[in-house]
Formats: C-alpha cells, structure tokens, sequence
C-alpha cells in the first residue's frame, strides 16, 4: 500500500509539473500570426528598458520570448492573452513534498523489505544492513532517477527561497517553468524507463542482494553528490533559457548563479573524488581513474561547469562574453544528463546479456533530446543578439581565463568523443573497437598542461588590461622557480617519461605563482597606507578559495604523475612471519584469519608496518565473500604516508600454498588526495563567503 | 570504475539465475599473481607492458593486467608464453588480435575507422584556436580593445577600484 | 541565415534520437568474432575421462558443415541453452561436437552431461582454456557454425534460446548446407 501511494504520489508529480512547466511557461500564451512584421532586435535591445518587466509582469518576457522564437515574421502576441498571475510557490511546493513522499516510500519499502516489489527483489537482501538497503534505494537503476527528481524538485524551493530573499531573478516564472520541464521529464523517465514501485507477480522469499561493489560508506555519498550537482545544474540551465530571450545575461543574473554554480561543481568533484578512491582501494593496482563511461558522465559537466564557473566570473566583473557563457551553461547540464543516460544504460558496458539493464532508457533519452533540441534552437536564435562588453585586452586577466574555459570545454569535447565513438563507429557499420585509457591521456595531456600554463597567470592577471612586460615581471620567480623544480626532478630521474615530467614542472609552476601572488598581495601593496592584516582582510576568503582549488589541482596533477613515474609494485607469495621491502616500508605479515562480516564472510590479512624499524601502523587488507550475490570483493589497505601512499592487498592461495600479496609503494600519491579536498575546500569555502557577502550586502546596504 | 556485477534497468527475474551463475566472471584469479610470473625481469617486465594494453574482454577499460577475470588471467599466460617463445611485443599483441579482434586494443589502432577519433582533438583544438582569435578579431575591429586614454594617476585609481581584492 | 543556423541544433538531436532510439535494444555486448571467414584453428581436444574420442581440427574439414559448442558444468546459462543443444543436435542433421571449457576437475564434465543428457557427437576437454582463446571465445556458452571447407562462418555469444535456433541457426546451417 505504501509503495502504492508512492506511485501515485510520482504520478500525480509528474502530472503537476508539466502543468507548472505550462502554467508558468513563455509559451503559454495564445499568438496569431499578424500583418505587423516586428523584428525581434528592436525588442532585444529595448529589453532592459521595458519597464513593465521590473515590476514584475510577464507579459514583456513572453513577448520578446516568443518573438525571439519565432521571427523572422509577422507574429504578434494577442493582447489581454497573458495568463492571471499566479503565485510562485503552491505548485513548486506541493511537487516538491510528492517528491518527498515518493522517495520516502520508496525507501521505507527498502528498510522494511518489501520483496514483493521489484526493484527490492532485485537490489536488496533481508541480510543487507540498513545503510546500504537505503544505498540500495537511491543509488542503482530508476531509483537513482528517482532522487535525482526529488533533489531536482528541492533546488526548486531552494531557488524560490533565494529568490524571496534576494530577489536577483527578474523572471522567476520562466525559472519555475523550465525547473517543472525538468522534473516532469525526469519523472517521466521513472515511470516508464521503469519504475521503482513495480510489484512483481511471484515474489521471492528474499531478494538478490546490494551490489558488493558498493558496499562501503563513501559509496553511500556518491549518489546523492552526483544527482545534487546535477540538479544545481538544472536551476543554472533555467535561468539561462529564462535570461536568453531577453538577452537579460547581466551581473544581477550571475550574481545569482554564482552560488549555485560553486555548490553543484563542489558536489560533483565530491561524486569524481568519491568515485576516485573506491577505484583506488578496491582493486589491488593503485589505478584511480578508469575513463569507463560512468567515470567520464560526472568528468563531463564537472569540466563544463568549471569552464561555465570562470566565464561567470568574467561576466559578474565586466558584462562580457554573454554568448559563451551562456552556451556553456546549457551544455554543463546538458553533459550531465546526457552522461547519466549513458552509464545508466549500459550501452557502453561489455558486461553479457544477463546482466545488462532491460529498460533503456528510452524516455530518458527523448527528454533530452527534446529538452536539449529546444534549449540550443533558442541559444542559436538569440545569441547573436546578446549585447557583448568584452572591454579587455589579450593580455588580462579575463582573456586568461576565457581561454582557459575555452581549453576546458575542448577537454570535455574530447572526453565526450572518445566516449561515444566506438558507439556510434559499431552503429554505422564500422569495426568495433576500444577507446580506453591511452587514448584519453595522449588526448587530453596536452590540452591540460595548457591549461595549467595559463592558471598560474590567470590569478597574478589584472582585470580588463595588463602588459606584457609587466607580467614577466612579476612571473620572473615563478618561472625561474619550476624550472628549477623541474629540472632537480629530471636531473634525479633521467629516464623519467616527459609529459609526466612535464606535468611536475607545471604544478610547480601554478604553486609558485600562486603563492607569490599572494605575497605580493600581501606585502608589495602595503605603501597605500594599510596594514598587511588589512590586505588580508581585503583578499577574502573568495581570493583564498580560488588559490586553495588552483593549489589542489597543481598538487593532484603532481602526484598522480609522480607517482605514475616511481610507483614501486611488488607480488609475492608470503608466508606467516615473512617481512616485505617495498619503498622505504618494511611490512611483516602475520598471516590471513577468516572472520564474519554484518553480511559477507572475509579474510582479513594482518601486515604490521615498520619504516626505519620503528612500527608504524598495521594494515588489514581483505578479501570478502558475499555469499547472496556469490561475489568477492577485494578491500585494500591504503597508509597515507609522508612521502607515498602504501597500498596492501591480497589474493588467493599461491601454488606453493603461500599467500598472494600485492604491495605497493606510490610516491606522492597524498599530493592526489590532498589535491583534491583542498580542491572541494575551495568550492566550500567559496559558497561559505559568497552565502556570508550576499546576506551582508543585502542586510546592510546595496552596493 | 569497474563495476562487473552491477545491475541496471528493471527486474528480469529469469535472468537472476543467470547473473548468480556469471559469478564466473567474478571468479577470483587476481591480477598477475606470483606463479604466473616469469623469472627473466627483462622478459616479465615486456609482460607487463603488453598486458597493460590489452583489454579484458569482460571489464569495462581494464587492462587484462588490471584484471581479476578467469579469461584474463589466460590472456597474461598466453602472452608470457609467446614471449617465452621468442615473438617481440608487436607480435604477441598481433596474436591476441587475430583471436579477438581490435577491441582487445585499449589504444586504438590507427586506421580509416579511427582517422575521425584520432583527428578530433587536433580538430577541436583548431576549431577552438580559430574561435578565440576569431574573437579578438572582431573585437579589435570593432575598436573597443582600448581602454580611454588615461593619466597614469587615473590609471592606477582605476585599478585599486577594478582590483580591490585581487581576486 | 540565422533561422538556418538555429535549425541546426534541432536536426542534430533528431538524429541524435534517431540514432540511439534504433539501436538501443540492440545487445551491445555482443563483440562479433574476429574470426568469421577464416579457417578455424588448429587444434586437438582429448576425450572426456572414459570416453573414447576426442575433437581436433580433423573432424571440422570432412567436408560437411558442423557445430561447436563450447560448454561448462559451472555455467549456469549453458545448463538453461541445453535443451536447445539437444534439438539443434536432433534437427541440424550435422555433427555437433562439444568444447568442454575448464573444467575445475575432468569428472565435473562428464557426470554434468551424464545428468543433462548427451547430444554431442563428441566431446574435446580444454582443460586449459587455450583452444577456447584460439577460437576467441571470451564467454561461456558460445557455440560455431563451421562450413565444410573448416571456415567459422557464424558465431553465436550466450546462451541460444528458442528464437535463435529456430531464426538464425537453423536457416545458416541450412543455407551453408545447401551451398
């Protein structure tokens, strides 16, 4: 009964929200072709001068929306045909608490059991503990979909919230229509692709049990992370498509994105750093990223949204580059979707009849095509119209970053291609082939060293113009510093592969430059009378924020090439009492014992770690059985040292009955880790203070 | 990230037996393990060069050296035995290939079907080179590139009201 | 122009949709064997533990077509495809030998075709594995179709279920037989 109401409540949203997307829609007017050729620029560039719009009326909107539709032409909006206001909240609201509902069902049906349902058949065991059958809910197959429709219908409220507080939004109603398109799509895609309240005709006893592979407590985030991000990302795409009309992509619209944008990058880094370090501890390699289809569908919006991230930035500042912008806004969330299409249909999955996805995803397909078709038909009729300020030299602050978003959005390009070639190359009649690893690291390599040439200039930039000379002036240090850095690396390990070499040289050189921008922040602009505690004050959070993120990607751009470079791997078969060497490690191994788990059976490895014959820690590295699923799972044991990640695993039996151990040393591996959260730590800490100024500015004084 | 046991899309319940029995593709051998090992370095380390390009054919990108599967574990066999033999890496990839076709390949191979994946970043770095100069461009035509002529004292009024926090 | 341009986005995902919506049901798993057309590999298989005959490359070119299937008593879809083994065997009218793949222990084999039934006209055991990667079997059950001359002309990945014997098997086996 409750798994009933669930659905009824998903179905009932569905419904509402396509009446939201109707009721609150550009496109919900009645037009008649007239004999009055109107052209839409006369209206784009009276756009901000249309009183009638700040005071909240619609009725301008629609009109240049539906003009900038569908010129060229004669079309008129018949008067009086606007729509009765209607207040923002009740619809978005009331979808919102189905979602809720929906997805509190759903999840009450898993903590309880209920086999009789199918997706709990499939998914969850009685022996499942109660966090992974909750994982089980919300993370594989429709389910997942199901809270990427509640988190998406949340951003909504979110957004009316901020809106309400803040009122930054010119057009909430535009906003509201396109957030209920998205979530009735989405809904949609639940109910038909397959939904998570089927019954099944003959119910098991009990179920088949959560994937193995995801048992574990930072899987149980990834999710949540993943689909939150992508719905930031959806309340950043509505605002486009409400802005581009009007062409109405100005500061007040940016300053509005801006947290969005940094909370939805922040997630999804969460869902890639999350994703990163499962890879890494569950197999017994030390590989952390596999470029597999379900790895690249974060990488791509996370990539977008950076781009989209930097140009929002140029544009708060000065008004420019609106097009772009623009363009890749809608291109971040529309990554997103799509990548999530991808992976969750397996289309890319080498896996065997058996265990491929039986519904594919066709709805989820259509919606974005139709949703995406839409949205660039639009951008491509009104972004010629869009008013450009691009007051900057090419040597600025706004073109280093400009082009860098450039080179990111090529990065996804390329990400994007290698993913769906062999797809579309086996539809055409073509071979079928592999794109794997070697391809997108000989692909992307150098577009990223490019990338980190220019953001160790980018923040010592001045904005609008800057010289030449005056640059090298200031970058002298930094240069003459990694190159030094890179030299003393080459120099010790002559043989070393060059674009690993080069990636050291580079991290070095955003290092340096970053922090010797900050000294002379701190210090060379002190004659103006202030003290340096005062230069403090005035960096903010939000310059130490972009260094801290900057930082982390030098440092994890380091440590992955170093320890690509000087990884140290040793199998062997060992017995009880047998001492390993591996870097400057010294492991002891005191033998396998067998031990029940909440749901699995493990062999769990004992090793005590000695460095300088001083015990370190001890490692537990295991191989676990899930008897539901008949599957083994391998958990590694991972000493983040001073110098290198040391990473324990362990197989079968040897053939001379010893035990197979996998040890490895990988230098700077920490830098990888470190890099990381100081890259969330920026996300955060940018959000914290951009939340803090906006209730400040907004509670004390405009500006 | 390999996930081989997960399952996607809805319920099929006959097809649950025949996940359980796939287990075999799960069946632990794990990557490289001692026994397989060759004792020439030289030779063991060509090995693993040539494992690493390969792919398993059951796996999602994970190089037949990265791999737990049964077939996997072969395939390393299979390729110490051919260097064993005397083939240089190039045959004993070319080996495999016959058998398994370019899929196996985690770099893909040039040739016609692939002259579009392996030109596209050249394309799309140009494409994006032509776009930003493309830009400038237009911008310089246009003249807006100049700031107005300033005294060097408004000039550096200026940038303390532009860069108040440097950020 | 600018009403052409933006038409473009609208003809992309069209054929976006088009595309995937086409293929989309399709088995994407399905790699297709480097091997079709080529004369199948040298091999020889020796006989299940108390049986007389093996397989080996000799019994492929006598000039007739012939089936392998490639099997395993831990293969729970092969224990599902058997019946249909069984009357591909009846109804072919060909020779269908079994590839026994890896078999834990030699037994395991026999007493699973003792308990299933038998209709292979002769069982090779691949202890090894290595014919199988000679044949670019990369997932059990498959089965070959081999002409006459010893060439593999059709290979089938997974388990063969009702439709594809009847749809596909069968008629190859027919055409290659009449021709």
């Amino acid at each position: 009964m409750i798994a009933e109401t669930g659905h009824f409540a998903l179905i009932l949203l569905m419904m509402l929200a396509f009446c939201q997307a109707i009721l609150f829609s550009p496109l919900g007017i009645v037009f008649r072709r007239g004999s009055l050729g109107l052209r839409n620029t006369a209206h784009l560039q009276t756009a901000g001068g249309v009183s009638s719009l700040d005071t909240g009326g619609q009725h301008g909107f629609w009109h240049h929306f539906s003009s900038a539709l569908l010129t060229p032409g004669a079309v008129r909006i018949s008067p009086g045909a606007s729509l009765s206001p209607m207040p923002l909240w009740p619809l978005p609201v009331l979808i919102c608490l189905l979602a809720l509902g929906a997805q509190a069902s759903q999840i009450y049906s898993f903590v309880t059991s209920d086999f009789t349902l199918a997706m709990v058949a499939q998914y969850s065991h009685s022996s499942t503990p109660l966090m992974y059958r909750i994982a089980a809910a919300i993370s594989p197959d429709c389910g997942a979909t199901l809270l990427w429709v509640t988190l998406t219908s949340s951003a909504a409220i979110l957004f009316l919230i901020q809106n309400a507080i803040f009122k930054k939004a010119e057009n909430p109603q535009a906003i509201v229509s396109v957030m209920g398109l998205v979530v009735g799509l989405l809904a949609a895609s639940v109910l038909i692709d397959g939904t998570p309240f089927a019954r099944l005709a003959a119910p098991p006893l009990d179920g088949q049990g959560f994937d193995p592979q995801s048992q574990d407590i930072l899987d149980l985030f990834y999710s949540p992370a993943l689909y939150a991000g992508l719905s930031g990302l959806s309340v950043i795409f509505a605002a486009t498509i409400a802005a581009l009309p009007r062409a109405a992509l100005h500061r007040a619209w940016a300053e509005m994105l801006r947290p969005w944008t940094l909370i939805s990058w922040t997630l999804l880094g969460a869902a890639m750093a999350i994703s990163a370090y499962r890879a890494y501890s569950q197999q017994s390699w030390g590989n952390w990223w596999y470029w597999d289809a379900s790895e690249n569908a974060v990488l791509l919006p996370w990539l977008l949204a950076t781009a989209f991230l930097h140009c929002l930035a140029v544009l708060e500042k000065t008004e420019a580059l609106k097009p772009w912008t623009a363009l890749l806004a809608l291109s971040a969330f529309g990554a997103g979707w799509f990548g999530t299409f991808l992976s969750r249909s397996d289309l890319l999955g080498p896996l065997p009849a058996a265990l491929r996805s039986s519904g594919d995803n066709a709805v989820l397909l259509v919606g974005f095509c139709v949703l995406f078709a839409g949205a660039y038909y639009l951008f491509a009729r009104v972004a010629g119209q869009l008013r450009e300020n691009a007051d900057f030299t090419l040597v600025s602050r706004e073109s280093a970053m400009f082009i860098n978003s450039v080179m990111l959005a090529v990065a996804a390009a390329i990400v994007l291609i290698g993913t769906v070639y062999p797809l579309f190359l086996r539809w055409l009649g073509g071979t079928i082939i592999t794109v794997g690893p070697p391809f997108f690291v000989q692909a992307l390599m150098p577009v990223t060293l490019a990338m980190l040439l220019l953001m160790g200039l980018s923040p010592t930039l001045r904005w609008r113009v800057d010289g030449a000379a005056s640059v090298g002036r200031r970058m002298k240090l930094a240069l003459i510093l990694s190159i030094i850095v890179t030299l003393f690396v080459w120099m010790r390990h002559i043989d070393a592969p060059s674009l690993p070499l080069l990636g050291i040289g580079l991290a070095a050189w955003v290092v340096t430059a970053a922090l010797g921008d900050l000294w002379e922040k701190l210090w060379r602009h002190r004659d103006h009378g202030e003290s340096k505690y005062r230069n403090i004050q005035l960096l903010g959070p939000r310059y130490l924020g972009m260094s801290l993120a900057h930082i982390g990607m030098a440092l994890l751009i380091a440590g992955g090439s170093a320890s690509s470079i000087w990884e140290e791997q040793s199998v062997l078969s060992a017995r009880t009492g047998q001492s390993i060497e591996i870097g400057p490690y010294n492991l002891q191994y005191e033998g396998v014992s067998l031990l029940p788990g909440e749901n699995f059976a493990t062999r769990k490895a004992k090793f005590i770690v000695y460095r300088n014959a001083q015990p370190v820690t001890e490692l537990y590295p295991e191989v676990r059985y899930y008897p539901i699923r008949g599957v083994e799972t391998k958990e590694s044991a991972i000493w983040h040292g001073r110098d290198g990640d040391l990473h324990v695993s362990i197989g079968d039996r040897a053939e001379d009955s010893g035990r197979i151990v996998d040890v490895r040393f990988l230098p700077m591996m920490p830098w990888v880790w470190a890099g990381m959260l100081l890259i969330l730590l920026g996300g955060i800490i940018n959000v914290l203070t951009r939340m803090i100024l906006l209730f400040k500015k907004n509670g004390v004084s405009a500006p | 990230m390999i996930r081989l046991l997960r399952l996607n899309g809805p319920l099929m319940l006959p097809m649950l037996a025949l996940v359980m029995a796939l287990a075999f593709y799960a069946r632990p051998a794990y990557a490289v393990n001692p026994d397989e090992m060759l004792s020439d370095p030289a030779l063991e380390a060509r090995a693993r060069e040539i494992s690493e390009e390969l792919r398993c054919l059951v796996c999602q990108n994970q190089s037949i050296d990265d791999s737990d599967a049964d077939l996997a574990h072969d395939l390393r066999v299979l390729v110490r035995e051919r260097l064993l033999a005397g083939d240089t890496n190039q045959q004993a990839i070319n080996y495999i290939v016959a058998r398994y076709g370019d899929y196996v390949l985690l770099n893909p191979p040039l040739k016609p079907d692939t002259y579009i994946l392996w030109a596209s970043p050249f394309i799309l770095v140009g494409l994006a080179g032509l776009a930003v100069f493309g830009f400038y461009r237009r911008k310089k035509r246009e003249g807006r590139t100049t700031p107005a002529n300033l005294t060097d004292q408004e000039r550096k009024r200026l940038n303390e009201i532009l860069n108040p926090s440097g950020d | 122009m600018r009403f052409w341009i933006a038409v473009i986005p609208l003809v992309l995902f069209a054929a976006l949709a088009g595309i995937f919506l086409t293929n989309i049901g399709k088995d994407q798993s399905v790699i297709p064997s480097a091997l079709i057309g080529k004369p199948a590999p040298e091999f020889s298989l020796p006989p299940l533990p108390g049986r007389e005959t093996g397989i080996s490359h000799a019994d492929l070119t006598q000039g007739h077509v012939s089936v392998i299937n490639v099997f395993a008593s831990w293969c729970v879809p092969c224990r599902a495809e058997h019946p249909m083994i069984k009357r591909l065997a009846a109804e072919a009218d060909v020779p269908v030998y079994g590839l026994n793949y890896k078999e834990k222990d030699p037994q395991d084999g026999v007493n699973w075709l003792d308990e299933m039934g038998d209709p292979y006209t002769a069982v090779g055991m691949d202890i090894s594995g290595r014919t199988a990667i000679d044949f670019g079997v990369y997932g059990v059950p498959e089965t070959f179709i081999i002409d006459g001359e010893g060439k593999i002309a059709y290979k089938q990945v997974g388990p063969i279920d009702e439709k594809t014997l009847e749809d596909v098997l069968l008629p190859k086996i027919r055409e290659l037989k009449k021709g």
